[in-house]
C-alpha cells in the first residue's frame, strides 16, 4: 500500500478511508463516509503521450485497462478489476509481454491520458450571457473585461452573445449586414422547441433558395450565433461597447426586470441544438436575482424582500421550489450535453444562487461571487478562467465524460453534500483535494522571529502580540499583525538599518500570500490587518474558540492573559467536534 | 353617326332574351348630356346652399358658398326634399340616405372651414341630444336658451356664451359667431372629448413589458409605421425597392419619377418608425447609429421589443432612416424568405402605436401564411363561382383579420396597404383590416416599375398629404321624426350610433341611411347633423360638424325632382358590396336592377299616371341612372364572369368608401376623342395686357396664360358605336387610363401625340405620354393635370392600345358599359329589360321581383 499522500500526488485522488470496509454491513457502521475526491484534470507533466485508443472492458462496464487489472500474457487475457470479466487483448497487443507492457499496465502510469486520433470535431464554445440591468460603471467593467478575454481565446474558438434585461437578446453574430438579434419575452417561459424554431435552428426553416442560386451556407443554423472569435471579434467589441443599460423603465417601488431564466432558457436550447455533446460553455454574469419569468427568485415588487435562509428551512420562500426545479432541468439539459455553465454574480444582494447552483455543479461550472463587476476579484477570477498552458492550451477541459468506476463491491452513491453555503459547496466539489481540505478546515500559519514558519492550531491560542498569522480560508487570505509587530511596524523599524530580520518577518508572510492567490480560483479576498483592527474579525471568525465562555468546563483551565484572545461564539470548538469524532470512529470499530 | 366601328369580337355580353321594342337609339338618354349639362351650369354661377335650390351633380367642379348649410362637397342626400312620411318615401321607392364625406377637399374659390375654439367649456351642446350648436337653433328667453333645431329641446345658454339679442331673437354677436353662421364648422374641444384608452384585452393579442394605460388619450402629432413585408415575393419583382425608394421622396422630398419637385410631406412633429417581416417580425433601432435589427421571432405572443426609441423624428434620424430604406431590398435579397407573418406583424404595430394611435403605411405582396391568422394556400375559387358558397370568398377567411382591424380601430389606428401581390394573397382576409381601421387598399398586382411605378407614388403622396384625422369616431344626429338607421362604409361601429376609425381622410365618404320615426311638418326644415370627433395630424383634437337643413316634401313629384342621383347610386353601390358576403353575386344584380325599376315605377305610379304604357318614363333625376347602374353591374365585384375574388374583393373596398364623384366616374368612365378637340379647348387663355388696369393681373406687353380658365372638352358616351376607326380615345376609370389608337388613324395624329407615324411602331409597352412641342400633346396633357389635381394628384396607369393589336384593348372595351359586354348586355337592352319589368307589373298587377320570367333572366 501507497502512502495515501503520494497516491493523491500521483492520481489527485483521495478517499476518506484508504482500507476499505469488506461488507455493506461494515459500511454502514463507520461513521466516516466513504467517498472519494478526484481531480481529473490535475495537471502531470510526468505523463508519457499515449497516441492510441485506450482498451475496454465489454459493455456495460467498459472500464479502461490499467495497471490494477490482473494480465495473462500467454492467454493474451485480462480480468476487469471492477466487474471481474475477462476480457482478450486487441490483436495489435500480440506482442505483450512482461518487458514489453504498454504505458497503461506500468504500476507507475495509475493515471494516464490519451490523445485520441479522433480529432476534435469543434472547436470550444464559449456563449457570453450578459445582464444589462446593470450601473453603468459596473456594465461598463463587464463589457471590458468580456473584451478582454477575447483576446485570450484561441482564434478558432466560437464565441455567442446573449444579453438580458427586461428581455432576452440573443445576438446573430454571424448576419453581416447590420446588428442583429433575436428578441425574447422576460415573462415567457419558451419550449426548447419554440427556441428552437424562432431562432431558426429547425430545418424546415432554412430560407428558400431563389431559382438559380445556391443554396445559402451559414444562413441557418450555428453559424449564424457562435463564430470563431477571430472572425467576430471586431464586430463582437462593438456590440459590447455600445451595449447599454436596460431601456425599461424601473419604477421607484420596483426592481429591474431581469429576466435571467429566459436567458439561460435560450442559452441552453441554443447550444443544445448546435453544439449537442461537445465543448461549450455558458458564461453566465448576473447583477442581481431574477425578477422575471421562469426562474424567477423574487419579484420585482420591492415590497416582496428577498427570501431568506430561514425562509428556505421554513418551506415559506415563495418562487423557491419552481425555480429550483426550472434550473435543475436546465442544468440537467446542459450537462447531458456535455455543457458547463459558469455562473458570476457581481452584485452586493443576493443573485439566487441557491436556486441556480444546480447550474454549475452538476456541469462542473465556475461560481464566482463578487460585490461588484468593477472589483478585480472579479477580473482576475474571470480572466484567470482564460489561462493557458505552455503551448497556449487553454486549462480547461471540455465536454469531459467523468465516469466513476467503482469495484463489484461498492456503488457511487451520490456526491458529498457538507452544510455549508452553496458557493462553497460547489467549489469543494470542482477543486482539488488540498483546496477542498483548506475550505473547509482553513490552515493557519505562524511567523515570528528565529522559527521558520509553521502551521499552527486553527485556534483562538495561535494569536499572539509578537507573531505574524497567516491565514487561508481559500475564499479568504488574511494577513494577521500581533498587537507588537503592527505597533513596530508603525514605527518603521522595518525601514531602520538593524531591523532587516523584522523586515524579512514582514515580507515572508506576503510572499507566501502571492504564491497562494496565484494559484487560486477564483482569486480569493486578499486582507491585512492588525490585532484589534476591526479586519481581524476575519481571523476570529475563523479560529476555533477554545477560550469561549464554554471552554472552561471542557479543558478545565483558562487561557492565561495574552496566551490566547477570548472569543464569544456559541459554535463547538473544533477539538470537541475532532475529539467526538474520535470516539465514534473507535466505537463503531469496536461494537 | 358615321364610320362607327363594331364592338371587337372578344368582348362578351349578353342579348335581350325574347323580343326586343324597338329603340331609337337617339332616343336612349345620354348619360353624358346629363353630365356635360350641368357641368357646364356650374362653370359660371357660384352654389348659394340654403335649401330650396337644385343642387349640383358630383361629377361638376363647383364653388359653394356656405350660407349656414352645409356644402353638397361634405353632404348630399338622396332627395334634397325629404318625404313628409314614410308612406311617400316608399312609394317613391327612393332610399333615403345620406352620404358624408366630412373632410373633402374645398375647391381653391370656396372659403377654409372656421376654427372655432371655446376653450375649456367646450362648444355648446344640446341637453338632450347632445347635438352641437349651429346656424338652425333659435334664441329663446332673450338670449338666455337656445332651442334644438333636431330635437326641440332647450337648453340654458352658458355663461361664456351668453348675449343679448335683437328684436328679432337674433344673438347680437350672429355675425362674429362661424358656428351661427356657417354649415361647417371645425371645433377644438378640450380634455374631455380625448379618446380613451380601450380597457385591457381578456385575450390580449400582444404583449407589453409595461402595464397598460387608462383614462384619456393625450392626443399627439400622428404617428406613422411604415411597414414593409419583405418575403421573395415582394423583392422578385421590384416592388421592395420601389416603396423603399419612394418612401425617402415622402420623408424627404425631391424629384418625383415623372420629375415634378417635391416637398417631405409628413406634418411636421409626426414620428415615425420601420417595420419588416417575413417569417419574423424586424424592428429597427433608429435611434442608434448601428440601427439594430431585433428579430421577433414569437409570432403567436407578440410584443415590441423597444421602448421609447422605437418612435423617432424623420429629420433628426434622417441618415439612419435613408441609410436603412437603401438597405432593405438588397439585405433581404440575398437569403429571401418564402413566408409572410402579416397578422403577428399587425399584432406588433397594435403593441407599438397601442396609446398612441397613428397610420399604418404596410406593403404587402404575399399571402401572409404563417404567423397569426396565417392563411392555408391554394384557391379553391372557380369551383364557389355561383353557387351558394361563393360568398364565401368576400369575407376574411379567418375572423382574427377583423377582430385585429377592430382593435386597431380601437387603439386610433388606420392602416393603408399597397397591395403588390404575383398571385392569390386573399384581400378578402388582408383587406378586412383596412376595412374595420378607415385605411385603403392600393393595388399593384404583378407589379411592373415602368407601369406601376408613377401611379404608386403617387397613391403614396396622396395618402400622407391629404387631409385626415385619426382616431376618429363619427356620429350622425337628426331632427325628431327622423332616425338613422344604418351605415355603409369602411369602420368599425362599436354601437349603434356611433362609428369608429382608426383613420379618416379626404377622400372617404360614409353612407347613413334614415327612416321616419313619425310624420315630418312640411312647413318646417327637417335637419341631420353629423360630428366627427378626430385628432388633427399636428396632434389638436377636433370635432367638424356638418348641418344640413333640408325642405320637406308633400308631393311625390318635389321628391323626385329633388332627387339626387348620385348620392342614391352611391348609396345602391354601397349596399351591393355589403350583400356580397352574404348572397350571390348574381342576386345582387338582380336586386340592383330592380331597385332601379322601383324608382321609374314610382314616379310613373305617382307622377306620370298618364303616359302610355309602352313609353319607358325615366324621371328627369334619374336620367343617367340606368346607364351608371349598368356601369355598377359590369364592374370588377359584380360582373358575372370569371375574376379572381382578390380583384373583386380590392375593387369592393374602394367602393365602399368612395365618394360620388369618383365612384361615378369609376363605375362610368370618362371616354374622350382626342383627334378632333377643338382648337381652344384645353389650353390656358392667352392674353396680353395693354394699358395697366388694377383688374387684370400682369405686366403690360407681355403675353400671358390664364390657367385657371382652362377649357375642358365634353366627354362622350361609353360605346364602340360612336367611335372611328381613325380616331385616338382616351378612357379613364380613376385608375388606369387607355390610349385607344383606330388602325386607321393619320400618321400625323400619331406624331403629335406619340412622337411616331407608324401605328405598328407605337410601342404598346408605353406607360406614360411623351411630352411634345405639339398643340395635341399640349392638349392631352393639360387635361391629364387638370384630372390629377381634382384627384388629389392621384395619377392612372396609362396603357396605349391599338385596335385589334394590343392586350389593353380587353380592359378598354370592357370600359365601354354601354355596349354588349361583362357578361351583362348593352345599354338599349338593359333600358329595355326596365321597361318590361315596368310594363309586367302595370299590366299584371305583379310585385316587381315576383315574375318568373324576369327572375329567371339572366339578371
Ligand atoms: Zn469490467
Ligand atoms: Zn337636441
Amino acid at each position: 500500500m501507497l502512502n495515501f499522500e503520494d497516491v493523491e500526488e500521483r492520481d489527485g485522488v483521495r478517499f476518506s478511508w484508504n482500507v476499505w470496509p469488506s461488507s455493506r454491513i461494515e459500511a454502514t457502521r463507520t461513521v466516516v463516509p466513504i467517498s472519494a475526491l478526484y481531480t481529473p484534470l490535475k495537471i502531470r507533466e510526468d505523463l508519457p503521450p499515449v497516441l492510441y485508443e485506450p482498451v475496454a472492458c465489454k459493455p456495460p462496464c467498459r472500464a479502461i485497462l490499467n495497471p490494477y487489472c490482473q494480465i495473462d500474457i500467454r492467454g493474451k487475457l485480462w480480468i476487469c478489476p471492477f466487474c471481474l470479466s475477462r476480457n482478450t487483448f486487441p490483436p495489435h497487443y500480440k506482442d505483450i509481454s512482461n518487458t514489453n507492457l504498454p504505458a497503461e499496465l506500468l504500476p507507475k502510469y495509475t493515471t494516464i491520458e490519451y490523445t485520441l486520433a479522433r480529432p476534435a470535431q469543434v472547436p470550444p464554445v464559449f456563449l457570453f450571457v450578459i445582464d444589462t440591468c446593470l450601473d453603468e460603471e459596473d456594465l461598463k467593467a463587464l463589457r471590458d473585461a468580456i473584451v478582454i478575454s477575447l483576446s485570450l481565446l484561441p482564434p478558432y474558438a466560437l464565441v455567442g452573445l446573449i444579453t438580458f434585461g427586461t428581455m432576452t437578446q440573443v445576438h446573430e453574430l454571424g448576419y453581416a449586414e447590420c446588428t442583429k438579434s433575436y428578441v425574447f419575452r422576460g415573462g415567457k417561459e419558451y419550449q426548447p422547441k419554440q427556441i428552437q424554431d424562432m431562432l431558426g435552428l429547425s430545418s424546415q426553416n432554412r430560407a428558400a433558395p431563389r431559382p438559380g442560386q445556391p443554396l445559402p451556407p451559414q444562413s441557418f443554423g450555428a453559424s449564424r450565433f457562435l463564430l470563431p472569435v477571430s472572425q467576430v471579434e471586431f464586430q463582437l467589441t462593438g456590440i459590447l461597447e455600445s451595449l447599454s443599460r436596460d431601456p425599461w423603465p424601473v419604477a421607484t417601488d420596483k426592481r429591474a426586470l431581469r429576466c435571467t431564466g429566459v436567458a439561460l432558457s435560450v442559452a441552453v436550447g441554443l447550444l443544445e441544438t448546435t453544439y449537442p455533446n461537445t465543448g461549450a460553455r455558458i458564461m453566465l454574469f448576473a447583477g442581481g436575482p431574477a425578477t422575471e419569468g421562469p426562474g424567477m427568485v423574487v419579484s420585482n415588487e420591492l415590497k416582496e424582500p428577498i427570501r431568506s435562509h430561514h425562509d428556505i428551512d421554513r418551506d415559506s420562500a415563495k418562487h423557491y421550489k419552481r425555480a429550483i426545479k426550472f434550473y435543475e432541468a436546465l442544468a440537467k439539459r446542459a450537462s447531458n450535453n456535455g455543457h458547463v455553465v459558469d455562473l458570476f454574480a457581481g452584485c452586493l444582494d443576493q443573485v439566487g444562487l441557491q436556486e441556480m447552483k444546480s447550474l454549475p455543479n452538476s456541469t462542473n461550472g465556475a461560481i464566482v461571487l463578487s460585490d461588484s463587476f468593477a472589483t478585480s476579484i472579479f477580473k482576475q477570477s474571470f480572466l484567470r478562467l482564460f489561462s493557458k498552458d505552455d503551448q497556449g492550451h487553454l486549462q480547461m477541459g471540455f465536454n469531459a465524460t467523468f465516469d466513476v468506476q467503482t469495484t463489484k463491491e461498492l456503488k457511487v452513491s451520490g456526491l458529498i453534500g457538507h452544510s455549508i453555503s452553496a458557493g462553497k459547496k460547489h467549489i469543494v466539489n470542482e477543486e482539488d483535494v488540498n483546496n477542498s481540505l483548506i475550505m473547509i478546515q482553513p490552515t493557519l500559519m505562524s511567523y515570528t522571529f528565529d522559527t521558520p514558519s509553521q502551521p499552527v492550531l486553527l485556534d483562538s491560542v495561535s494569536i499572539k502580540h509578537d507573531v505574524i498569522l497567516l491565514l487561508d480560508t481559500f475564499f479568504h487570505i488574511l494577513i494577521f499583525h500581533g498587537e507588537l509587530i503592527a505597533q513596530w511596524r508603525k514605527q518603521g523599524y522595518q525601514e531602520q538599518e538593524g531591523y532587516e530580520n523584522f523586515k524579512e518577518l514582514l515580507e515572508l508572510p506576503v510572499a507566501d500570500a502571492q504564491e497562494l492567490l496565484v494559484e487560486r480560483f477564483p482569486i480569493p479576498r486578499y486582507i491585512v490587518c492588525d490585532q484589534g483592527g476591526s479586519q481581524a474579525r476575519f481571523l476570529l471568525s475563523k479560529l476555533n474558540p477554545s477560550t469561549t465562555h464554554m471552554s472552561a468546563t471542557m479543558y478545565g483551565s483558562t487561557a492565561g492573559a495574552g496566551a490566547g484572545q477570548a472569543i464569544f461564539t456559541d459554535d463547538v470548538s473544533l477539538q470537541v467536534f475532532m475529539e467526538h469524532l474520535k470516539r465514534l470512529a473507535v466505537g463503531a470499530q469496536t461494537n | 353617326m358615321q364610320n362607327h366601328i363594331p364592338q371587337p369580337p372578344h368582348t362578351a355580353g349578353l342579348g335581350y332574351q325574347g323580343l326586343r321594342p324597338r329603340i331609337e337609339p337617339s332616343q336612349v338618354p345620354s348619360p353624358i348630356e346629363t353630365i356635360e349639362t350641368d357641368r357646364q351650369a356650374w362653370e359660371e354661377k357660384s352654389y348659394m346652399t340654403l335649401p330650396g335650390a337644385h343642387v349640383p351633380l358630383s361629377t361638376s367642379e363647383f364653388a359653394a358658398v356656405d350660407q349656414g348649410n352645409s356644402s353638397p362637397r361634405f353632404i348630399r342626400v338622396t332627395t334634397w326634399n325629404v318625404p313628409t312620411s314614410s308612406r311617400l318615401a316608399s312609394d317613391c321607392a327612393i332610399p333615403l340616405s345620406v352620404i358624408v364625406q366630412p373632410f373633402a377637399d374645398l375647391d381653391p374659390r370656396e372659403e377654409e372651414i372656421p376654427v372655432v375654439d371655446f376653450g375649456q367649456n367646450g362648444p355648446e351642446r344640446c341637453g338632450r341630444c347632445r347635438g352641437y350648436v349651429n346656424p338652425w337653433c333659435s334664441w329663446v328667453a332673450g338670449g338666455m336658451r337656445w332651442r334644438c333645431n333636431l330635437c326641440g329641446h332647450e337648453t340654458e345658454v352658458s355663461t361664456a356664451y351668453f348675449s343679448n339679442v335683437d328684436a328679432n331673437m337674433l344673438r347680437l354677436d350672429h355675425a362674429q359667431r362661424p358656428e351661427l353662421n356657417r354649415g361647417t364648422v371645425d371645433f377644438v374641444v378640450s380634455e374631455e372629448y380625448w379618446a380613451q384608452h380601450p380597457p385591457p384585452n381578456i385575450n390580449p393579442s400582444y404583449f407589453s413589458a409595461e402595464l397598460p394605460l387608462t383614462g384619456p388619450k393625450q392626443p399627439l402629432p400622428m404617428n406613422y409605421i411604415f411597414a414593409f413585408d419583405v418575403s421573395n415575393d415582394a423583392i422578385e419583382r421590384g416592388f421592395l425597392k420601389t416603396s423603399c425608394d419612394l418612401l425617402k421622396t415622402v420623408l424627404y422630398g425631391g424629384t418625383s419619377l415623372d420629375g415634378q419637385q417635391l416637398d417631405s410631406s409628413l406634418p411636421p412633429a409626426s414620428q415615425v418608425t420601420i417595420l419588416t417581416y417575413d417569417r419574423t417580425l424586424h424592428f429597427y433601432d433608429l435611434n442608434s447609429d448601428l440601427t439594430p435589427m431585433l428579430v421577433v421571432a414569437d409570432l403567436d405572443e407578440v410584443f415590441v421589443p423597444m421602448r421609447d426609441r422605437l418612435f423617432v423624428d424623420p429629420v433628426g434620424r434622417r441618415h439612419a432612416i435613408e441609410a436603412l430604406l437603401d438597405a432593405l431590398p438588397q439585405r433581404f435579397a440575398q437569403y429571401p424568405s418564402r413566408d409572410s407573418s402579416l397578422g403577428s406583424a399587425l399584432r406588433g404595430i397594435l403593441a407599438s402605436l397601442a396609446g398612441r394611435g397613428g397610420h399604418v403605411i404596410l406593403f404587402q405582396s404575399t399571402l401572409p401564411n404563417t404567423g397569426l391568422g396565417a392563411l392555408p394556400n391554394g384557391s379553391v375559387e372557380p369551383e364557389l363561382y355561383d353557387t351558394d358558397k361563393e360568398k364565401t370568398l368576400h369575407k376574411p377567411r379567418d375572423v382574427s383579420w377583423l377582430d385585429v382591424g377592430e382593435e386597431l380601430a380601437g387603439e386610433g389606428i388606420g392602416v393603408s396597404m399597397f397591395l403588390a401581390p404575383n398571385k392569390y394573397m386573399d384581400i378578402g382576409s388582408v383587406g378586412a383590416v383596412a376595412n374595420q381601421t378607415g385605411g385603403e387598399l392600393f393595388f399593384h398586382p404583378k407589379f411592373d416599375f415602368n407601369r406601376d411605378a408613377v401611379a404608386l407614388e403617387s397613391q403614396l403622396q396622396r395618402v400622407v398629404r391629404r387631409y385626415q384625422g385619426y382616431n376618429v369616431k363619427m356620429k350622425f344626429r337628426c331632427s325628431s321624426g327622423l332616425r338613422i338607421t344604418k351605415h355603409y362604409g369602411n369602420f368599425v361601429q362599436s354601437d349603434p350610433t356611433d362609428l369608429d376609425f382608426g383613420i379618416l381622410d379626404a377622400d372617404k365618404a360614409i353612407v347613413a341611411d334614415f327612416e321616419h320615426s313619425s310624420s315630418l311638418n312640411p312647413r318646417e326644415y327637417t335637419h341631420i347633423q353629423c360630428a366627427t370627433l378626430y385628432t388633427t395630424v399636428w396632434g389638436e383634437r377636433r370635432v367638424r360638424v356638418i348641418n344640413l337643413a333640408l325642405q320637406v316634401a308633400e308631393m311625390a313629384g318635389n321628391v323626385f325632382q329633388y332627387a339626387d342621383m348620385d348620392a342614391v347610386f352611391c348609396r345602391f353601390a354601397r349596399e351591393a358590396m355589403v350583400n356580397m358576403s352574404k348572397q350571390k353575386l348574381s342576386a345582387i344584380r338582380e336586386e340592383l336592377t330592380e331597385k332601379c325599376s322601383a324608382i321609374m315605377l314610382g314616379y310613373r305610379t305617382k307622377c306620370a299616371a298618364a303616359s302610355r304604357t309602352s313609353q319607358l318614363i325615366i324621371p328627369e333625376a334619374f336620367k343617367a341612372f340606368p346607364a351608371f347602374l349598368l356601369g355598377l353591374l359590369k364592374s370588377k365585384p359584380l360582373k358575372g364572369r370569371h375574376v379572381s375574388s382578390d380583384v373583386r374583393n380590392y375593387t369592393a373596398h374602394r367602393i365602399l368608401s368612395l365618394p360620388p364623384r369618383d365612384l361615378i366616374h369609376s363605375m362610368y368612365p370618362r371616354l374622350l376623342a382626342l383627334h378632333d378637340l377643338d382648337e381652344q379647348v384645353a389650353l390656358p387663355q392667352i392674353y396680353t395686357v395693354d394699358t395697366p388696369d388694377p383688374g387684370v393681373e400682369g405686366e403690360v406687353g407681355v403675353v400671358h396664360y390664364d390657367y385657371g380658365q382652362i377649357q375642358m372638352p365634353s366627354l362622350m358616351r361609353n360605346s364602340h358605336f360612336f367611335m372611328e376607326v381613325s380616331g385616338i380615345y382616351l378612357v379613364d376609370n380613376e385608375e388606369i387610363l387607355i390610349f385607344w389608337v383606330g388602325s386607321g388613324v393619320s400618321p400625323q395624329l400619331l406624331q403629335d401625340l406619340f412622337g411616331t407615324d407608324d401605328f405598328m411602331s407605337l410601342d404598346h409597352r408605353l406607360h406614360y405620354l411623351p411630352r411634345l412641342q405639339t398643340t395635341l400633346s399640349a392638349q392631352v396633357h393639360n387635361i391629364l393635370t387638370k384630372r390629377m389635381s381634382s384627384r388629389g394628384g392621384r395619377k392612372p396607369k396609362i396603357f396605349v392600345a391599338r385596335q385589334n393589336h394590343d392586350a389593353a384593348e380587353i380592359e378598354f372595351s370592357d370600359m365601354l358599359v354601354e355596349d354588349q359586354n361583362n357578361g351583362a348586355m348593352s345599354y338599349i337592352d338593359y333600358l329595355a329589360l326596365i321597361h318590361k319589368q315596368i310594363t309586367n307589373v302595370l299590366n299584371n298587377g305583379s310585385a316587381l321581383g315576383g315574375s318568373a320570367s324576369i327572375r329567371g333572366s339572366p339578371w
